[in-house]
């Protein structure tokens, strides 16, 4: 706890609002009738590691994707690095109504890194195009420049030898780096992982979790959605329990070893059983 | 017992006009063709657009353009808009639009698949980078989707090249039409109508052969 507290400082020192670096307010997301996420409040500040856990079809992932409005909230406000965004206005007769916001928000996922279960690479590029790509369209790089940056990405993620290599030769986890140093080519404020490692096969998965384990080590700002408890017991700051779109509870690993809720009783004993 | 003779020399003896006639046929479809795939683009993005305002002519457009006969298509065109003094084309410039008005719908219809084809996570991760809605289609969702579209596309092609024959209506000098004054001078109307269905197929043959090339080139990464 001690940790976080010395790094909120540290956010306060470095002149911003002092506050949290991402706090989610009242955010809720339907699918028609359903309701995957019911209304939830979450801070994050800078440099924390923060691992959500919990069941299948809990809310992890709609949270997460929330967050840089990949699935826009239908409720709450986000506010990220001092701004504040709330859902896009969505008018069927009225084409254009959300442009203004609809650019914030392109820029708000410029900040963000996310990495997915499925990878998401783009077959059609190589890997260092696959890196590259936003490092020109985003941050409007050079041709040249934005290779040199890409190769840098790939050179940390452990696979320069791949640069010029089509997703479709890559293994799982090799995709999931050029993922990773894809996002991380931006020089994101939060990095979001989505179950990173659920679609890997096991031997690949250390590989993944070590670079994830160095990014926090770094002092990345991560906010990461696992069914790796291990990892999460290790490496996070803070845990956050979810059950049926809502936050059960939330706290240090170290509590998360006697957890106050019957739920999480019963779901870390299912996990453990698996291993 | 029927006894065919034939005089395939009449073929050879007229390969200048009907050389030409392709090429006419070849350039009237090329065109149309272009204009179906620059058409069918927008009114593919219009149909999956999330406002009636775009989606309602998208449908309309689509029925109308589906449901005329192309005949018909060429004869508005072509008689119909002169007799009414709004417009006279050519027969080249009837011919080539009404391949690719009537193209455009079906041209529209492998762009909307071959778009939704391509996962959403794809778009998903093009947003992930901050790539704008423009953005992330011209460089993560097209150059994807082009590659499902192009096999499709080559069976549009080969749709208009067969239906360019029915230029021949307004007189276009095209390969069949060639091949109709010539086996009425000439009486030979075996020798020409096959020389032309033959012509026809090699054209389609080669086309299916330029379209595994594209797609082949358009699926650098892919298996």
């Amino acid at each position: 706890m001690s940790a976080v507290t010395e790094q909120t400082d540290e956010a306060a020192v470095a002149g911003r609002d002092g506050g949290p670096l991402l706090e989610l307010r009242g955010v809720q997301k339907r699918f028609g009738d359903f309701t995957a996420l019911h209304p939830t409040d979450l801070e994050v500040v800078r440099g924390e590691v923060v691992c959500i856990i919990g069941p299948s079809g809990s809310g992890k992932s709609t949270l997460l994707r929330c967050v840089n409005f990949i699935a826009p909230p239908n409720e709450g406000t986000i506010a990220f690095d001092g701004q504040v965004y709330a859902p896009p206005v969505v008018h069927r007769w009225v084409p254009f109504l959300g442009r203004a916001e609809a650019r914030r928000l392109t820029a708000l996922r410029a900040e963000i890194g996310m990495v997915f279960q499925l990878f998401n690479v783009f077959p059609h590029l190589t890997a260092l195009e696959n890196v590259a790509l936003g490092l020109r369209k985003t941050r409007g790089l050079s041709r040249a420049d934005a290779r040199a940056r890409a190769m840098a990405e790939l050179e940390k993620v452990g696979i320069p030898e791949k640069a010029s290599v089509y997703p479709e030769k890559l293994s799982g986890g090799q995709k999931q780096r050029v993922a990773i140093a894809r996002a991380l080519a931006l020089d994101p404020k939060l990095m979001l992982f989505d179950e990173a490692t659920s679609a890997l096969d096991p031997e690949l998965v250390s590989g993944i979790l070590q670079i994830m384990r160095d990014l926090a080590a770094g002092g990345m700002t991560m906010l990461v959605v696992t069914h790796e408890m291990r990892f999460a017991l290790e490496v996070a700051d803070r845990i956050v329990f979810m059950d049926e779109g809502r936050i059960v509870e939330q706290g240090t690993p170290q509590s998360f070893r006697s957890p106050s809720h019957e739920r999480t009783r019963q779901f870390l004993r299912s996990i453990a059983q698996e291993e | 017992m029927f006894v065919a003779e034939f005089a395939w020399e009449i073929i050879w003896d007229h390969s200048g006009e009907l050389g030409r006639g392709l090429l006419i046929t070849l350039e009237v479809t090329a065109a149309g063709f272009g204009l179906a795939a620059a058409l069918g683009l927008p009114i593919a993005l219009m149909r999956t657009a999330r406002t009636p305002l775009l989606t309602v002519p998208a449908v309309m457009w689509l029925a109308l353009a589906r449901g005329i006969p192309l005949l018909i298509v060429i004869f508005l065109l072509y008689y119909s808009l002169a007799e009414q003094g709004v417009v006279t084309f050519s027969a080249f410039q009837a011919g080539f639009l009404s391949l690719g008005l009537t193209g455009s719908a079906y041209m529209a219809e492998i762009y909307r698949s071959a778009l939704q084809a391509v996962p959403q996570g794809q778009s998903e991760a093009g947003s992930a980078i901050g790539l704008t809605g423009a953005q992330g289609f011209a460089h993560v969702l097209l150059p994807q989707a082009l590659r499902t579209a192009v096999p499709p596309s080559v069976n549009i092609f080969v749709a208009l090249l067969k239906g360019a024959t029915l230029l021949s209506v307004i007189a276009m000098a095209d390969m069949f039409h060639v091949a109709q004054v010539v086996s009425a001078e000439q009486y030979r109307p075996f020798e020409l109508y096959t020389a032309a269905a033959v012509i026809i197929i090699a054209v389609t043959l080669v086309a299916s052969a330029v379209g595994s090339i594209v797609e082949r080139r358009l699926s650098r990464g892919y298996r």
